[in-house]
């Protein structure tokens, strides 16, 4: 009986160990859960790495206790120097609000799903932040399911004026603004200034002298040589929301629209005539050869493509690659649109402190944090103001960019839908690199946004 | 006649080599390329050089420049460990707690024997894929979302090494148990003094299915271990290919440091576990 | 006497049934927690509107989510891919694993070299192996399409067309998997008694009916349990698209799993997801009970 037991009770110590693994793991302060009741990220931000770690973000400042109101603040993992921006930013808030202390949490963002996984599977807990970052497409989806608050009622009119367009175009779902972006995102038509010099092109340098569709794939065409495409379309970005975000001005442009005005059908709108035309007008990109499915990398920035649609990002790795380099505005047909949109702050109806959650999302999208945050990304900012204190905007080439977020931007359609019709649009705008009959594909894919509507119809 | 077996012989290796060169390129172009600077990369793909390491001084920063780039650049050490713990979490327990329940099946008189023997197969084919929301909700439940614990404990309890430890425990000699019964021992102490210490083939076995399992687990651990410091190596990757423009040469070396635990493992434990299988496998 | 023993031999018997759940109740109640109960709850689901965005207003929409599946033609589409895959991969692989063990089975010098090297993909993870091939196949800068030039083979798109990118996709997997099965069947060659081949050759049979007729019947089981291993694990076709392709193009690599996971985690509707679900699964139980049916009459 004895031996039974000297052999047996190591293994039932086990057993409820594992068993009762919960109780030996400490809540901290946000109900996160650690094994050995550490703080779960004693290393955030340290060092030179362009990693950002994820989790609970290392503030300078700590809570006092003494703070009437804790605000959790949800942003995304991004690149090590826009999230340090965030945090500093952060810092200063809880600097200037001494009733008020910010908890920020630092969710992973793979580029893929991941951030929206957590974004779900807090939904689910119950356990969302006062204050949260979505990708300003999905503002709707969140709107519609009262997951986040109107911010009318806090918002003054000064603030709204101030902002662009398309922004609170963006952040406005059903009548009312729901969330506010301090960054900007745009598209425009990047072009290598030595072919362009040898080939003797002149490039437009304005919105208004936009090239048209024709005379944008002439160029391209004349560009196109056995060594180089014409155009890099960044198709080896993936069949994903890029794809939207940058290819819907060709639709809209036309005449065109993703979906019906009110939102009820996207039959006949992202499968009608308008949009299609746009769609076989890319697919005869890809017919005449001047653009390629998979580009390299950097096949802008080697010299392999001589004109590049694509974000403020390519200015970066084109100085860094040393290249000519210089911008032109999105081509247009009929209307001239670009394309809009980045992240955006929202804040949830769990909040039980709407007024403070409210200033930390202006705080977040003041003067100050918008042109900061335009500093250390490249990305335009989401304030005219902003524009007005920035020199690099003044001039050649960047006022192009201006230009297109104060007067041309249009954001992406607001639709609870919004997840299932973006991946529509993405997969008829590949299908015309594909051989296909984009009418029939588009017919399919609008099938599947019309099931995807009948869920919200009531 | 001894000429033809020659030849036979030697088209045999032409094949073997041909074959171990198709199984064998991936994983050579890789280790070389983490070596090597993206324009090289490019450079060498339509030679044989793209399976060779680079030149001593052919590059700037040494062989190792794209593994300090990318270690650098995420804690990728630290992404192992995570998937260390993670895997011989779920070995160590899964081992003693699926052992015990294969052994029960195999040997024990027990009512509805046959019932439980069903239920565990079936969930066999549960996807976990498609229980991964209400699984997570109970893990959340439980306060065990970014820790080791929600990781490990739902995968524990494996039926298809249950599976295997009663299929092995039932070719298990009866005669010894009964010895040692007659010997005064009770059929606990009969499991972990005599079978366990003579099944190790099997327990190699189970370790190295539940390791390759594990180890390549993806949408599981995406959900539950959010957090930087428990994520783990399969994760770290995913985000390394999103970051555009994607960077070969780190990549590659990021890619090539994910493999070695994996083939470490093999390398020690490849002789138990072609044991184990040899077991298994002959009786279903 | 007899009466003693039997009294003796019944508290035995509850005993060792104690015992024996003892033994058994870790699994079980784990099984039964993890598993059994997630799975209970995916069934309720499937009869709601659960939508994870509102996650409290859900209510019992009977048998609308599964009337839902029968028109719903991306579902159709992810569960032919799903059946492509399988019944290409299955038999591929099978036919390579055995292939492979055939030959690192025959005494030949170097053979631990060979067995090692198509042993090899297995140790590189699924995600891995993935990443790696997507850059193998890139069509403008990718290895394969460089080493097929060399044989003067025109670039391929592979993942981009949506006519190659299953097959593209399949390709990778049998490379990564068929060393696994490999040692398995290599197991089961070096379990055929030696005695059997030396009766096949004094009964003067050729190698080719010493493989018919000794080496396929003694490998029986063994190839059961691959078959059935490898077809319920190709079912759950995941990792490959995910990373390799997102689905596309044009849906082509969309996979049941992944169709699943897209509705769920990404368009919210846990509900339409959980019904795909439990068909999903209710297909996969069946597949596994036809094999069974097919595998015991074979054997009577």
């Amino acid at each position: 009986m004895n031996k039974k037991w000297k052999m047996t009770l190591p293994t039932l110590a086990l057993l409820t160990a594992v068993a009762c693994g919960g109780e030996e793991a400490t809540e901290t302060e946000n109900g996160e859960v650690d094994e050995n009741g550490e703080e779960t990220n004693e290393e955030t931000n340290e060092g030179t790495s362009d990693d950002v770690e994820t989790g609970e973000a290392d503030t300078e400042v700590q809570a006092t206790g003494d703070e009437d109101v804790v605000l959790d603040f949800w942003i995304h993992q991004t690149g090590e120097d826009e999230t340090n921006f965030y945090i500093e930013r952060i810092d200063a808030f809880n600097d200037a609000h001494e009733d008020i202390h910010v908890d920020t949490e630092i969710i992973i963002d793979d580029g893929a799903s991941a951030y929206s996984d957590s974004i779900n599977a807090a939904l689910v807990a119950g356990e969302l932040p006062d204050v949260m970052a979505i990708d300003g497409p999905y503002t709707a989806s969140f709107a519609d399911a009262d997951v986040i608050q109107s911010i009318d009622e806090y918002i003054s009119d000064e603030d709204r004026e101030d902002f662009v367009d398309s922004i609170i175009q963006q952040g406005t779902y059903d009548g009312s603004l729901y969330t506010l972006g301090a960054m900007e995102g745009s598209v425009s038509l990047f072009y290598n200034k030595d072919i362009f010099e040898e080939e003797g092109i002149d490039v437009p340098t304005s919105v208004d002298e936009a090239w048209d569709w024709d005379e944008f794939k002439d160029v391209a065409e004349q560009l196109t040589t056995d060594e180089r495409y014409g155009l890099n379309k960044f198709w080896n970005y993936g069949i994903g929301e890029y794809m939207t975000f940058s290819g819907a001005p060709f639709v809209w442009s036309n005449g065109g629209a993703l979906i019906a005005e009110d939102g009820s059908t996207a039959d006949g709108y992202l499968n009608g005539p308008e949009a299609v035309e746009a769609f076989e007008y890319i697919q005869s990109l890809f017919d005449a050869g001047v653009v390629s499915n998979s580009p390299g990398e950097m096949q802008f920035e080697e010299g392999n493509a001589a004109m590049a649609l694509g974000g403020p990002w390519i200015a970066i790795s084109a100085e860094d690659a040393d290249l000519n380099w210089g911008m032109m505005p999105y081509p247009v047909k009929d209307e001239p649109v670009s394309p809009s949109g980045s992240m955006a702050y929202g804040m949830t109806t769990n909040s039980e402190h709407p007024e403070e959650a409210y200033e930390l999302m202006a705080w977040m999208t003041n003067a100050e944090s918008t042109e900061g945050l335009a500093e250390v990304t490249g990305m335009p900012p989401a304030r005219e103001s902003a524009f007005e204190n920035m020199e690099r905007f003044e001039e050649l080439p960047w006022s192009v960019m201006k230009e297109q977020v104060t007067e041309t931007a249009r954001a992406r359609p607001a639709t609870p839908a919004y997840p299932v019709l973006t991946d529509a649009f993405a997969e008829i705008y590949n299908a015309a690199s594909l051989d296909q009959d984009l009418q029939q594909v588009a017919d399919q894919q609008v099938e599947r946004v019309e099931r995807e509507l009948q869920r919200f119809a009531d | 006649m001894k000429r033809k077996r020659i030849i036979r012989r030697i088209l045999v290796y032409m094949l073997m080599i041909f074959l171990a060169f198709i199984f064998l390129f991936p994983l050579i172009w890789m280790i070389a390329s983490s070596m090597k600077e993206d324009v090289q990369i490019f450079r060498d793909m339509g030679s044989l050089q793209a399976f060779l390491p680079p030149m001593p001084g052919e590059i700037e920063g040494g062989y190792f420049e794209n593994y300090r780039i990318a270690f650098e650049r995420a804690d990728l050490f630290r992404y192992i460990v995570n998937s260390l713990i993670y895997t011989s979490g779920i070995i160590i327990f899964g081992l003693i707690v699926n052992s015990m329940a294969g052994y029960a099946l195999a040997r024990f008189r027990i009512p509805f024997a046959g019932f439980w023997l069903g239920v565990i197969i079936a969930t066999l084919i549960i996807p976990p894929e498609s229980i991964f929301l209400p699984l997570y909700v109970l893990v959340f439940n439980l306060g065990w979302v970014n820790t080791y614990t929600g990781l490990i404990v739902p995968f524990i309890a494996n039926a298809f090494a249950i599976f295997l430890f009663r299929q092995f425990f039932l070719d298990f000699p009866k005669e010894l148990e009964e010895a040692a019964k007659i010997d005064g021992c009770s059929q606990v102490g009969i499991f972990f003094r005599i079978i366990v210490p003579l099944s190790k083939p099997v327990f190699a076995t189970v370790a190295i299915v539940l390791f390759i399992n594990h180890w390549n687990d993806f949408l599981w651990p995406l959900v539950v271990a959010s957090d930087e410091s428990i994520r783990t190596i399969q994760i770290g990757l995913q985000y390394f290919m999103n970051q555009e423009p994607v960077e070969w040469g780190p990549m590659m070396a990021a890619l090539t440091v994910a493999t070695i635990p994996m083939l470490l493992v093999f390398v020690f434990l490849q002789r138990y576990y072609v044991q184990g299988l040899t077991h298994t496998g002959s009786k279903n | 006497m007899s009466q003693k023993k039997r009294v003796f031999s019944k508290t035995k018997e509850a005993r060792e049934a104690a015992t024996g759940y003892i033994f058994l109740a870790p699994a079980l109640i784990l099984l039964s927690i993890f598993l059994l109960y997630p799975m209970g709850v995916m069934f309720y689901y499937s009869f709601t509107d659960f939508y994870i965005l509102t996650p409290d207003d859900r209510s019992f929409i009977g048998l609308d989510n599964f009337r839902g599946i029968i028109d719903d033609a991306q579902f159709r589409q992810a569960f032919w891919n799903t059946v492509y895959f399988t019944v290409i991969v299955v038999p591929v692989q099978m036919a390579v694993a055995l292939g492979l063990a055939l030959l690192v089975n025959k005494k030949l010098k170097g053979r631990t070299f060979f067995r090692t090297a198509y042993f090899s993909p297995v140790v590189m993870s699924l995600v891995v192996v993935s990443i790696l091939w997507t850059f193998m196949y890139n069509p403008s800068e990718g290895l394969i399409n460089e080493l097929l030039s060399i044989v003067g083979i025109p670039e391929q798109p592979f993942l981009t067309s949506p006519d190659q990118a299953m097959n593209s996709i399949i390709a990778m997997s049998v490379w990564q998997g068929a060393g696994f099965q490999m040692m398995i069947f290599l197991a089961g060659l070096q379990n055929i008694p030696d005695h059997l081949y030396e009766a096949a050759d004094i009964d003067g049979a050729s190698t080719w009916q010493k493989f018919l007729h000794v080496t396929i019947p003694g490998l029986r089981n063994i190839s059961l349990f691959i078959f059935i291993t490898i077809t319920i694990a190709a079912f759950k076709l995941l990792v490959q698209p995910m990373i390799m392709t997102q689905g596309g193009p044009l849906g082509s690599t969309k996979s049941l799993v992944y169709h699943i996971y897209e509705v769920g985690f990404n368009y919210r509707d846990v509900g339409y997801a959980s019904a795909m679900a439990v068909v999903f699964t209710v297909i996969v139980l069946i597949v596994a009970i036809i094999q069974r049916k097919l595998a015991s009459e074979e054997r009577g």
